[in-house]
């Protein structure tokens, strides 16, 4: 059996105020649907948006997203914590992402496994990173630090990529799970990056969804991608701008045999659909979690 | 080997151009090329920035069209990387660097245009705050009024400019109908943005309108500010502007006495 998807609270937050996200499909709640989703308040398990665009000092968005709150359980990803980054954490972006926890008291929090700023720069991309026992030690900290000061565990997702470094040591599978267990961190499996990247890198994605730790292993991400041409060669790019490919949807399958039932979430971020479109997939998601435990 | 720090700095660097091919030293070729897995990365990078400032700046981008604004924003981008993990504060040097570009001289206007973008997208993303208190106001004495201090809310900017950018501002709002024509001779205008519920309310404002605004959010009192603005010869309906504010949510909270 698999609890809800939950916060584990390190002490200062009572146990039992955090909602929890249900073992259920959730979409990606991104800005352009924010009227029509108040409006219409569609039958949807669960929510998730991107921190950092919840940030400011006030606006709508804030507004919007307290009154989508009131109906939906949360969860929020970040984009911006830069965990593998070797310059000295940004506080700063934690307590900001501390008062969105504390406004909007989400069932998860999550951000990813890569690096995005070096030298006070910040790229905006999700960097991988050489996966070496030096950048183990590294981004352990970085994340027992984070949670630290968050006051709970955090979820920590395998981003695509694109390229490999030569002097990587360890299988990208095994050190998200070194990452976890030395942290106390939670995964969060993104199906499609692990598709992404087998297809750029040549290896079996299977091996991945075997290769991690499933008990650490608290939410799916489920997302499109492209496929584009460099001369004749394919390159997997994910664009988080299409339907879920069929053969996401099967290593997805794969993965719920592999881990058992866990919250799933649907993305889409560019080239944005009708609403409906975006529901439609996770009523597919869901499908998958329906059958396995029928 | 190369150590993580060191690492992520020469990664920086090269893929935001300054050593554009010092880094395949550390990536795997195979079917790829190094050079054209970083250039993924390269191109993800620049595409996601330069989308962050088209959404800040479309009127700077429909004045300039896509490629020049591809090329400043590019440009920025190296000499202003963004300096936190989070793209609400990207973009706050971009008129600056719009007035200083040597390629953009002919539109002598831009940069106010870009200034005023920046405007609404700080007005956009300002604290909230109470509204104004009316129920204040009438508890005090008319004679009292010279003393009354005005907070201005935080959600209010305002562009002050020589060219007519508001009208050039609200053009580009429709695009495809209306009347074109600009007089960019027809002199400067002020251009208020304020923050009302969940939309942006902009309009122009007549110059002694904006420099009581200036006034009233130093902390000057009415009174003082009346006879500053007198001595200024401007003739303008100050208890008119005075509601107007009001009315529009530019001040905010109790009116203290100074």
């Amino acid at each position: 059996m698999v609890a809800e998807g939950h916060l584990r609270t390190s002490g200062w937050r009572p146990a039992g105020l955090v909602p929890g996200i249900p073992v259920a499909a959730g979409i990606g709640l991104r800005h352009a649907h924010f009227d029509e989703l108040t409006e219409r308040l569609p039958s949807v398990a669960w929510l998730e948006v991107h921190g950092e665009n919840f940030f400011a000092a006030g606006g709508p968005p804030l507004d919007y997203l307290r009154g989508v709150r009131e109906h939906y359980p949360l969860s929020v990803h970040c984009v911006g914590l830069s965990l593998g980054s070797t310059d000295p954490l940004d506080t700063r972006h934690v307590q900001a992402l501390a008062g969105v926890i504390e406004q909007f008291e989400p069932g998860l929090v999550s951000d990813h496994l890569c690096w995005s700023s070096a030298g006070g720069r910040h790229l905006h991309d999700l960097l991988p990173l050489p996966y070496t026992e030096e950048a183990l030690a590294h981004v352990v900290a970085r994340i027992e630090a984070v949670q630290e000061q968050l006051g709970c565990t955090i979820l920590v997702e395998n981003v695509s990529s694109y390229l490999r470094y030569k002097h990587s040591t360890i299988p990208e599978w095994e050190f998200i799970g070194a990452v976890a267990e030395r942290s106390g961190c939670g995964i969060l499996l993104d199906v499609n990056n692990i598709y992404v990247s087998a297809r750029n890198h040549g290896f079996d994605p299977l091996d991945y969804v075997q290769g991690v730790p499933a008990a650490a292993v608290g939410e799916i991400h489920l997302a499109g991608h492209a496929v584009n041409r460099i001369g004749t060669r394919e390159v997997y790019i994910d664009d988080h701008g299409d339907r879920v490919a069929e053969s996401v949807w099967s290593l997805y399958g794969q993965t719920l045999e592999q881990l058992g039932p866990r919250p799933v979430l649907v993305e889409w971020d560019t080239r944005l659909p009708a609403l409906d479109t975006l529901l439609a997939e996770a009523v597919r998601a869901q499908s998958y979690l329906n059958d396995r435990a029928a | 080997m190369i150590g993580l720090p060191e690492l992520q700095q020469r990664f920086v660097a090269g893929l935001l151009g300054d050593q554009p091919d010092a880094l395949d030293a550390w990536v795997v070729s195979d079917r790829l090329s190094a050079a054209e897995r970083l250039g993924i990365y390269r191109n993800n990078i620049y595409v996601g920035l330069v989308g962050a400032l088209r959404d800040c700046f479309p009127v700077v981008c429909q004045l300039v069209g896509e490629d020049c604004f591809q090329q400043a924003a590019r440009g920025y981008i190296r000499a202003h990387p963004s300096r936190c993990g989070y793209l609400q504060r990207f973009g706050a040097e971009f008129p600056a660097w719009l007035a200083d570009l040597e390629s953009m001289r002919a539109l002598a206007y831009l940069a106010d245009v870009a200034r005023l973008e920046w405007a609404r997208q700080e007005v956009y993303h300002a604290t909230d705050a109470v509204p104004f208190d009316q129920a204040a106001l009438a508890d005090v004495a008319p004679a009292d009024y010279g003393r009354l201090c005005f907070r201005i809310a935080p959600a209010v900017r305002w562009v002050q400019s020589r060219w007519p950018v508001h009208r050039v501002w609200e053009l580009h709002q429709r695009p495809d109908q209306g009347d074109w024509t600009v007089a960019l001779d027809a002199g400067g205008q002020q251009v208020l943005v304020v923050r009302q519920g969940l939309r942006l309310h902009q309009q122009a404002l007549e110059l002694p309108a904006l420099q009581l605004l200036e006034l009233l959010a130093e902390g000057v009192p009415l009174g003082d500010a009346v006879d500053q603005l007198l001595t200024a010869d401007a003739v303008f309906d100050l208890q008119a502007c005075l509601q107007d504010f009001i009315a529009m949510g530019v001040c905010t909270g109790r009116p203290t006495l100074a």
